[in-house]
C-alpha cells in the first residue's frame, strides 16, 4: 500500500504519453487500500516545499533533507511520541513537518483522565497520585477540536476551578486565565487559523467573551445579540463544534415555542449567533433532547417507545436535507434520554466508522454503533440492532478527540 | 535488452547513474514498482533501463535484497527476517542507509523502504536533537528565542 510520491509522480508523467487504457490500469494498481492513508499522503505533500527550501542552505553532504519529506515522515511515524516531540527542536523545517496531524481518533473518557495533567507539569503532578488513591477529580469537558481538549478542573473544593487546553496525545497542557462562565464551547476558526474558547459570562447583563490561543487573552464580543444567548441552557451544556461554529440545543421552553429550530449556533469568525433549522417534522425537534455530530453532519434523535431514530442534516443549514439515518431498538432501558452523539474511529482505520451515543440516563451509559458510509446510498433509516460496545463511564462524560501534534500554544 | 536464460527466465539490464550494468531476472527487478511499470510500458525493449538516481554501489545492494525476497516464500519468514537484519547491519551506517532509503523510494520497493525506515527510526529514537543534527548535518535555524519557546513547550520530552 505504501508507495513513494516522487516515483509516482514520475510514473504519472511517463504514463501521460500512453493511451487511456494504460492509464486506467495503473490507476487501479496504485489505488490506496483505504482513504485515511490517502489523507496522510496528501498532508505530507503539502509540506514538501518548505523542507526543500531549507535544504538548499545545508552542505551538499547527505543529510535528512535530501530525503523527500514523506520519507522523513515515514521514519518519524515509527518513532515514539517522546522522540517526535524532542526532534521538533532540531530545525524549523522538521518542526513544521512534525506538526502534521496524526489522523487517529480516540475516545477520551473519565478513566483516561488520569493522564491529566502530564506528570511533569509542575505542581499538578500530585493530581496523578490523587487519582491513584481513588480520589475523584471534578472536571468538565468544554470541547475538543483537532486533538486539543478544553476542560475545567477542580483541584480542591476550597479553590476555584481552573481551565486548561490540553493535547492528551502529546501531554502538552496550557493553563488559561479563567472566567466564570455558565455556557461554553471550544472550536477552531479557520479564517484566523486560531483556536477559540467561548464563554458566556455573567447572565445579568449577559456577556460573551472569547479567548484566542494565538493572542493569549480574553476579548468581549461587541454588539452581542442577547436575545439568542438567553435561550442557551446553562452549565453542563457544551457547544458542539461543526462548520466553524458552536451549536447548542436551546432550552426546552424555547424548543416548544420555536420548533423549527434545532440549534442556536455561534460563528467563531463573525462572532454572530444564528439559528439552525430542524427537520420538517417539528415534533422531532421538540421531543429530541440532544443532538450531535456524525462525520461532517449535524444529527439529532427522535425516540419513540424503544426505537431511537437518528436524523442527519446532509446539507448544513438546509432544513429540507434532513434524512433519517440509523434506527435502533433498545428495550427496557431508554426513553428518549439520549443527550449527545458523535462520530469517532476507535482502534484502526480498517474497521469503518463508529458512532458514540451518550445518555443522560442511565447516567454514564455510552453506546457505540458501527456504521459505514451508508449516508451516501440510503434515503431510509438503516435498522441497527447490533450495538458494538457499551462503555460505562462514571459521571457520564466522554468526548472523542483526534491524536494530533497540535500545540495548545498555537505557535 | 531482453535476454532469455536456459530455464526461460526473462532477463533485463539495469543501468546505474555511474554507468554500471546489472543483468537480472525480470521477476527480481519487478519487485520495484517503478521498474515494473517501465517494463509494462515497454521501456525495456529498447535496451537497458537507466536508473539515473541510483549509483552502482547502492543498486547492487538493492538487487541483493530483491533477489532474496523474490526467491523466498512465506514459510521462510523467520529466515527472511534474520536475513533482513543482517542486510541492514551490513549497510553499516546512517549515510549508507539514507542512500538505500532514497533508492528504495525512487524504485518504489515497499518492503525495503519499511525495513530501512524502521532501522533509521531505531537508530535515532534515543538521540538528542543535537546528535540527530550532527548525524544528518542539519542546520539549527531556530533563533535562541524560538528555540527556548519550543523547548519549553516540549520540556516533558527531554526528561
Amino acid at each position: 500500500m505504501w508507495s513513494s510520491r516522487s516515483s509516482k509522480e514520475q510514473k504519472r508523467e511517463e504514463e501521460s504519453s500512453h493511451d487511456t487504457t494504460m492509464e486506467m490500469k495503473h490507476n487501479k494498481t496504485r489505488a490506496p487500500d483505504h482513504d485515511n492513508r490517502l489523507v496522510v499522503h496528501q498532508a505530507k505533500s503539502t509540506n514538501r516545499e518548505q523542507l526543500v527550501i531549507s535544504t538548499n542552505m545545508a552542505a551538499p553532504n547527505r543529510n535528512l533533507s535530501c530525503l523527500p519529506p514523506e520519507i522523513v515522515q515515514e521514519i518519524v511515524d515509527l518513532l515514539p511520541i517522546k522522540s517526535i516531540n524532542r526532534f521538533r527542536s532540531i530545525s524549523k523545517s522538521l518542526f513544521s513537518l512534525l506538526a502534521i496531524k496524526f489522523k487517529v481518533q480516540k475516545l477520551l473518557y473519565y478513566p483516561c483522565i488520569r493522564d491529566f495533567p502530564p506528570s511533569n507539569c509542575g505542581r499538578e503532578s500530585r493530581l496523578v497520585s490523587d487519582y491513584s488513591t481513588g480520589r475523584r477529580l471534578y472536571y468538565s469537558f468544554m470541547g475538543s477540536c483537532n486533538g486539543l481538549v478544553c476542560l475545567d478542573v477542580i483541584f480542591s473544593s476550597s479553590k476555584p476551578p481552573e481551565t486548561f487546553v490540553w493535547n492528551p496525545f502529546t501531554g502538552i497542557c496550557r493553563k488559561l486565565p479563567r472566567k466564570d462562565y455558565y455556557a461554553y464551547g471550544f472550536g477552531y476558526d479557520s479564517a484566523s487559523d486560531d483556536y477559540k474558547v467561548f464563554a458566556a459570562t455573567a447572565p445579568h447583563p449577559a456577556k460573551v467573551e472569547i479567548f484566542s490561543l494565538k493572542s493569549g487573552s480574553w476579548k468581549e464580543v461587541e454588539n452581542l445579540d442577547r436575545e439568542y444567548l438567553q435561550h442557551i441552557p446553562g452549565l453542563g451544556c457544551t457547544g458542539l463544534f461543526l462548520n466553524g461554529a458552536l451549536h447548542w440545543r436551546p432550552r426546552e421552553s424555547y424548543r416548544e415555542e420555536k420548533s423549527e429550530i434545532i440549534a442556536i449556533a455561534f460563528d467563531l469568525d463573525k462572532e454572530k449567533f444564528y439559528h439552525v433549522p430542524s427537520p420538517p417534522n417539528h415534533l422531532i425537534s421538540r421531543r429530541s433532547p440532544g443532538f450531535g455530530v456524525v462525520g461532517e453532519y449535524l444529527c439529532c434523535f427522535h425516540s419513540e417507545y424503544f426505537t431511537n431514530i437518528i436524523w442527519v442534516m446532509k446539507e448544513y443549514g438546509n432544513d429540507a436535507s434532513w434524512v433519517p439515518f440509523i434506527s435502533y431498538t433498545e428495550y427496557g432501558k431508554l426513553d428518549g434520554r439520549l443527550t449527545y452523539a458523535c462520530d469517532f474511529i476507535p482502534r484502526s482505520f480498517k474497521d469503518g466508522r463508529y458512532m458514540m451515543l451518550q445518555f443522560a440516563w442511565p447516567a454514564g451509559m455510552i453506546h457505540v454503533l458501527h456504521w459505514n458510509n451508508i449516508l451516501e446510498e440510503s434515503e431510509e433509516a438503516e435498522e441497527y440492532s447490533k450495538k458494538i460496545e457499551f462503555y460505562s463511564v462514571p459521571w457520564g462524560q466522554a468526548l472523542p478527540y483526534t491524536q494530533t501534534l497540535t500545540s495548545p500554544y498555537a505557535s | 535488452m531482453s535476454i532469455t536464460t536456459e530455464n526461460n527466465e526473462k532477463m533485463i539490464t539495469l543501468m546505474s547513474s555511474d554507468g554500471e550494468e546489472f543483468v537480472v531476472e525480470e521477476a527480481v527487478a519487478a519487485q520495484s514498482q517503478t521498474i515494473k511499470h517501465l517494463i509494462e510500458d515497454g521501456c525495456s525493449t529498447e535496451g537497458s533501463i537507466p536508473l539515473p538516481n541510483v549509483t552502482g554501489r547502492v543498486l547492487s545492494e538493492v538487487i541483493q535484497y530483491c533477489k532474496k525476497h523474490s526467491s523466498s516464500d512465506d514459510k521462510e519468514e523467520k529466515e527472511l527476517e534474520a536475513w533482513d537484519a543482517e542486510f541492514v547491519k551490513a549497510a553499516d551506517d546512517h549515510v549508507a542507509l539514507t542512500d538505500l532509503m532514497m533508492a528504495a523510494n525512487f524504485l518504489d520497493i515497499k518492503g525495503l523502504l519499511d525495513l530501512v525506515a524502521q532501522t533509521l527510526a531505531n537508530m535515532i529514537t534515543g538521540k538528542s536533537p543535537e546528535e540527530v543534527r550532527r548525524m544528518w548535518n542539519i542546520k539549527n535555524d531556530f533563533t535562541p528565542e524560538e528555540a527556548e519557546k519550543v523547548r519549553k513547550e516540549n520540556q516533558w520530552a527531554f526528561e
